[in-house]
């Protein structure tokens, strides 16, 4: 695979969390909204297909939970106010290869939670992010943080 | 009930209860009032200085402190936090509901995030410049599960209610 494939709604991802996003209540590491902040709204996950979870992991104390990408996909029930259309939320390729601009490591699994038509205000992307955070509580940790 | 962390009143429901097995009548009563508001308001404390510690500890986020690009911590939404629990806790405690902490984080912001669950039931308060903003959900999808909107002083109690009155 070169990454530019798109997913299949069998295919599973890997979302990675740092320790500190990762609150511990009754002894359990909870998976909260915090766990998909992304700066342009675009959460980044990694294919399970491409990269093993301790692959995902950028430090050992890193937790990884996973989603399954037709979940993801049956996000699509909020309407665009202007178009009166549903948001199609979406698990698309976005694998970042040598000699990108942004000068990142080579992540050929690296994929993107994108909505089409993006997201007009901030309380949509703070239900999208809720929307993951239980998707992903839902099937636990794949590694625990540490 | 079944809140994620123990709660001050179920605390002093269990100290009452102890209490009143080898106390009865009026003296009950006064011993009841003289010894639990103290306690009450003591608890009280302890949970406002472990959250407002909890948010002072986001000072440490600085950029990118996620890998994800999310802006560090802004100071801004530090204070109106620490406020704003001072005044939610007091709410809670004024209309005789129990009180939870919530977990404390950052949005990609640097804005300060509360975030309660009660079972199936979550509610986060994001606190954005001007009116903080709220999110109450009980369930995945985002058109039918959940409501969000600006979160106003009386606002916050109604929340609280709908919260702690989950059968979870």
């Amino acid at each position: 695979m070169t990454g530019d494939e798109l997913l299949s709604d069998e295919e599973w991802v890997f979302r990675r969390v740092p320790r500190e996003s990762v609150p511990i209540r009754e002894g359990r590491y909870q998976i909260h909204s915090e766990a998909f902040n992304d700066r342009w709204k675009k959460p980044s996950v990694d294919r399970a297909a491409m990269k093993s979870a301790v692959e995902a992991q950028m430090a050992p104390t890193d937790g990884i939970c996973t989603l399954h990408v037709a979940v993801v996909r049956s996000i699509t029930t909020v309407v665009h106010q202007g178009t009166n259309k549903p948001y199609q939320v979406d698990v698309l390729p976005r694998p970042i290869k040598a000699g990108n601009p942004e000068n990142e490591p080579v992540n050929l699994a690296h994929s993107q939670v994108e909505v089409d038509p993006e997201f007009e205000n901030a309380s949509r992307f703070k239900k999208l992010k809720d929307a993951l955070s239980r998707l992903a509580g839902e099937r636990g940790w794949v590694i625990e943080p540490t | 009930m079944n809140y994620q962390s123990g709660g001050t009143e179920a605390l002093l429901d269990t100290a009452s209860r102890a209490m009143h097995s080898g106390v009865e009548g009026s003296a009950s009563a006064e011993l009841e009032d003289r010894w639990f508001a103290g306690a009450a308001s003591r608890l009280r404390d302890i949970s406002r200085n472990r959250i407002t510690s909890a948010i002072l500890k986001m000072r440490q986020r600085g950029d990118d402190w996620d890998g994800y690009g999310s802006l560090a911590h802004d100071l801004q939404s530090i204070f109106q936090a620490i406020d704003a629990v001072e005044s939610f806790i007091d709410k809670v405690s004024a209309n005789g509901l129990n009180w939870f902490d919530p977990n404390v984080g950052l949005d990609e912001n640097g804005h300060v995030v509360l975030e309660w669950w009660n079972g199936d039931r979550r509610f986060t308060v994001y606190f954005v410049p001007d009116l903080p903003e709220f999110l109450c959900s009980w369930g995945p999808n985002i058109e039918s599960q959940m409501h969000a909107g600006k979160l106003t002083s009386e606002e916050f109690l109604k929340k609280w209610r709908w919260l702690s009155t989950c059968d979870a």
